[in-house]
Order: C-alpha cells, then sequence, then structure tokens
C-alpha cells in the first residue's frame, strides 16, 4: 500500500468510527480500476483499524486474490470470513486451494442471502467462531448486475438491508462505479445512510458528504473531510 | 436486458481509443504483436505513462529482450516519457535472471508476488513470446493460467509478442488473450511504412483494417488514419 491509500485508510476509519452505529449502510463511488484496492483499504480500516469482524463475497475473482493481498499487505484477517462466489466458474488454480463457503456462481443472489442468514447466526465457515459479523463487504455489485436482471439485483439489495437493518450492529458498503451505470447507484445512494466519492487519486473528493439519518430519513450535510462532532439523531 | 458497459481504460496511444470503443476493456489482456523495430516496447511505455497521468499506478516486467537499464536508456528520449514515474506510478521489474532458473509455475508465483505488492492497474510483460520459447511444452498451460490470473488481479495487461518473418502473428497466444493488436512494417515502393491493424478486442466494435501509423520523439506510436 501506498501513502495515498494509507491516509485513504485513516480518513475512512475516523469517518466510520466517528459515526458508529448511525452508518448502516453506506455506497462508495468510485472509477472501476479503483474498485479492489478500495476494497481492500475498507477491509484494512475494518480489520485493523477497528478491530471488527466480517464477511467479504467475491463476485469478481476467487478469494484467494483477497486473501493474498491481505498477507503481503500484513491485514490481520483472522477476523474474517470469505464466501466465494466465483472459484467454481473461473479455471483459475489459485482458486483451487479453497477454505471458503462457496456459492455455485454468481448467478443466484438469492442463494447468497441464504447462506449470508445462515453465516451470520453461527458463522461455520474456519475463521470465525460462533460470532456473528459487523460487516459486510461485496466485492462488487458492478459485477453481480453483469449476471443478474436488474430486478432480480434490486430484490437481492432490498432483502439484504433488510437483514442489516434487522441485525443489531451489522455494517454493509457497496463499492460501486456509477459511470457504468447511473442507475443502481442511485438507487443505493438513495438507501444509504452515507455516500462518499473516491477519485483516481484516492482523495475522498465530495466536500459535503450526504448523510441520511437512519430514522426519520431526514438528510443531513455534513463535511466530513474535516473532524466533525458524532450527528445526533433528529 | 441490456448488460452493463464495460469499464474502458485509454490505451495512450493517439488516434487508437476511436477504434476500440475508447478504450481497452478493464479488466483484460492484449497482446501487442509486431517484428523488430515495430514499437511495440513503446505502444506498452505509452500505456503505462497514460495511466500514471491518471493516478493509476503501472507494473513494467521485462523478460528476456532487453535489460530493463537499457530499455528504459533509448525509451526515455520520448517526450511522453515523465521521469517522476519512474519507480514510484511504475515500477520495473526485470524477470530476465529469473526465467533462466524457474518452471512456469514459480514464475506465476513470482509475477502474483510482484502484482500483489505494486497493486497495479496496468501491468506490460515485454515480451511474452521469449518465454513461450522456454517452456515450450507447457507453454499452452502456462498462457492459460497468466492470463486467468492477470485478468484476476483486476488490471489490463499489455502481453508484447515479437512475430518472425514467416508468421502473420503468435497464434497460440492470440488464443489466450482478449484482444490482439498488430503493428506491421513493411516495403512499399521502396519505403518503409507502419500500420496498426485490430484483429481482435473482445466484446468491442472495433475497427477492422490496417491504419497507417507513426512513431514520432513527441508522441510516441500514434495513429494516423483515425486521427486525421
Amino acid at each position: 500500500m501506498n501513502v495515498r491509500h494509507i491516509q485513504l485508510a485513516e480518513r475512512l476509519s475516523k469517518i466510520l468510527d466517528a459515526q458508529g452505529e448511525n452508518i448502516r449502510v453506506a455506497t462508495i463511488s468510485t472509477p472501476s480500476v479503483n474498485i479492489a484496492i478500495v476494497n481492500l483499504i475498507l477491509l484494512k480500516v475494518w480489520l485493523e483499524h477497528l478491530q471488527k469482524q466480517g464477511v467479504f463475497i467475491t463476485i469478481d475473482r476467487p478469494h484467494q486474490y483477497t486473501e493474498h493481498l491481505l498477507k503481503i499487505h500484513k491485514i490481520d484477517y483472522s477476523k474474517l470470513a470469505f464466501i466465494d462466489m466465483a472459484s467454481s466458474f473461473s479455471g483459475d488454480m489459485k482458486g483451487q486451494k479453497s477454505d471458503s463457503a462457496t456459492v455455485c456462481g454468481p448467478f443466484s443472489p438469492m442463494d447468497l442471502l441464504d447462506l449470508i442468514r445462515i453465516t451470520g447466526r453461527e458463522i461455520p465457515p474456519l475463521y470465525l467462531d460462533q460470532l456473528r459479523f459487523d460487516f459486510i463487504l461485496l466485492d462488487n455489485i458492478n459485477s453481480l448486475m453483469i449476471y443478474n436482471s436488474s430486478s432480480s439485483i434490486r430484490k437481492f439489495v432490498q432483502i439484504l438491508l433488510k437483514l442489516i437493518r434487522e441485525a443489531d450492529k451489522m455494517f454493509i458498503a457497496f463499492v460501486i462505479d456509477p459511470r457504468l451505470d447511473r442507475k443502481p447507484f442511485d438507487d443505493l445512494s438513495k438507501q444509504s445512510d452515507i455516500c462518499l466519492d473516491i477519485d483516481k487519486n484516492m482523495d475522498i473528493v465530495s466536500p459535503q458528504v450526504k448523510m441520511n439519518v437512519i430514522e426519520d430519513k431526514d438528510f443531513r450535510h455534513t463535511n466530513l473531510l474535516e473532524d466533525i462532532p458524532i450527528p445526533r439523531r433528529i | 436486458m441490456k448488460a452493463p458497459a464495460f469499464a474502458r481504460i485509454n490505451s495512450g496511444i493517439p488516434g487508437l481509443d476511436e477504434m476500440i470503443q475508447g478504450g481497452f476493456p478493464f479488466p483484460s489482456v492484449i497482446l501487442v504483436a509486431g517484428g523488430a523495430g515495430s514499437g511495440k516496447t513503446t505502444f506498452a511505455q505509452q500505456f503505462l505513462f497514460e495511466g500514471a497521468n491518471k493516478g493509476e499506478q503501472g507494473l513494467f516486467f521485462t523478460t528476456l529482450s532487453e535489460p530493463t537499464q537499457w530499455m528504459l536508456r533509448f525509451s526515455g528520449q520520448f517526450d511522453f516519457v515523465n521521469p517522476e514515474h519512474y519507480g514510484t506510478k511504475i515500477i520495473y521489474h526485470d524477470l530476465g535472471l529469473f526465467l533462466r532458473d524457474h518452471d512456469g509455475d514459480e514464475l506465476l508465483e513470482h509475477i502474483d508476488e510482484q502484482i500483489a505488492k505494486v497493486m497495479p492497474q496496468r501491468i506490460v510483460i515485454d515480451p511474452i513470446t521469449v518465454v513461450g520459447t522456454l517452456f515450450q511444452a507447457d507453454y499452452r498451460v502456462f498462457l492459460y493460467d497468466l492470463t486467468t490470473r492477470l485478468k484476476n488481479w483486476q488490471s489490463t495487461t499489455i502481453l508484447t509478442g515479437e512475430i518472425p518473418p514467416t508468421q502473420v502473428y503468435p497464434s497460440e497466444v492470440s488464443y489466450a488473450v482478449d484482444g490482439v493488436i498488430l503493428l506491421i512494417l513493411t516495403e512499399e515502393d521502396e519505403a518503409r511504412r507502419k500500420y496498426i491493424e485490430v484483429l481482435k478486442m473482445r466484446g468491442t466494435n472495433h475497427i477492422t483494417g490496417k491504419q497507417s501509423i507513426d512513431i514520432s520523439k513527441k508522441e510516441g506510436v500514434v495513429v494516423l488514419k483515425a486521427r486525421f
């Protein structure tokens, strides 16, 4: 990781830590070329800075690539479980040594939901013991849209967000490139508690970050690039 | 239902993006093949400097064509080269020594290690065809594994390929990659002429046929017909 990546991790950590449980759903827009790196940075923030445990769902590539990055960049991932939707279709030798929960291909997001429900209660995969997880990261929603109809994705997101909202402290982030398809980004943004835009230089560029306050859906506009107080629920 | 569009990245070659719907698919693996002096390494350098200027990370692997030191010394003469990107936004890694003593699997692991460290969005392997002469029987499997991994690392990669005078293009690599671009150096009317041809570009409505190119000190490889 370079200096910009570390700076972004610190900034995101500050934002997420300051907002605490007020943020349950985040939409992070960034160019496609940055999605894999932003996901890695988010994992660093949650696992290392905030000491959370969670689930990483891979759609784009076998989970071993993320595992390899976590190892190389010395991020402790002992509290991360993987759900792999790519390995069985990837033809990739790197994906052969699998110790994750797997979903057979990226074509049925509903299977994924079933797995999340089960995993959320008991965590059968190897890494987590009888613990509920704090976050879910999906790598990535743009890829899921290649393999599924927009209506099934919409339904999947609705149910997923309902699960998140019903859980005690769970958090989900969607990292998405709005330049590929604006509509899903707009839909996700409306349902998110926070929206951030990370540019090609790994800077958070939107000086005014939209913030939905969860309970009454009111909008607050807060400059998250400066030190900010924890927002009050109105 | 219409599938969402691919993400695309600019090639860095003036005039080429207009021939391929705005740029190379991201991620993808593209073969740039040509004979000696056709501009393959210059093309590859332009691709990386274009990315570096946009804030993207690049990783350049040299194999056994020429040492990195000499390649940089010559390509440093182009105006598009910004030395500030050397070692920062563009990392150069010489595979020459490693290739002499290791097999395909070890080479893949070594390449994986470098990519995981640097996390590049743009990669170049210059040239890949040398590896074919070293691995011979295992070359097809190696190419399959290499191209699959390069895409799964979420990068767009340029593989350069040398074409001997008896061949039109390096066929084994061409089947494994997502795009094939030929750089052609030919003699016409007692003069040397240069062309570019997009032979294959998956998921892309590309312009076919040979287009004239020039290689200038200022811009490097430039597509003439698509530009003017």
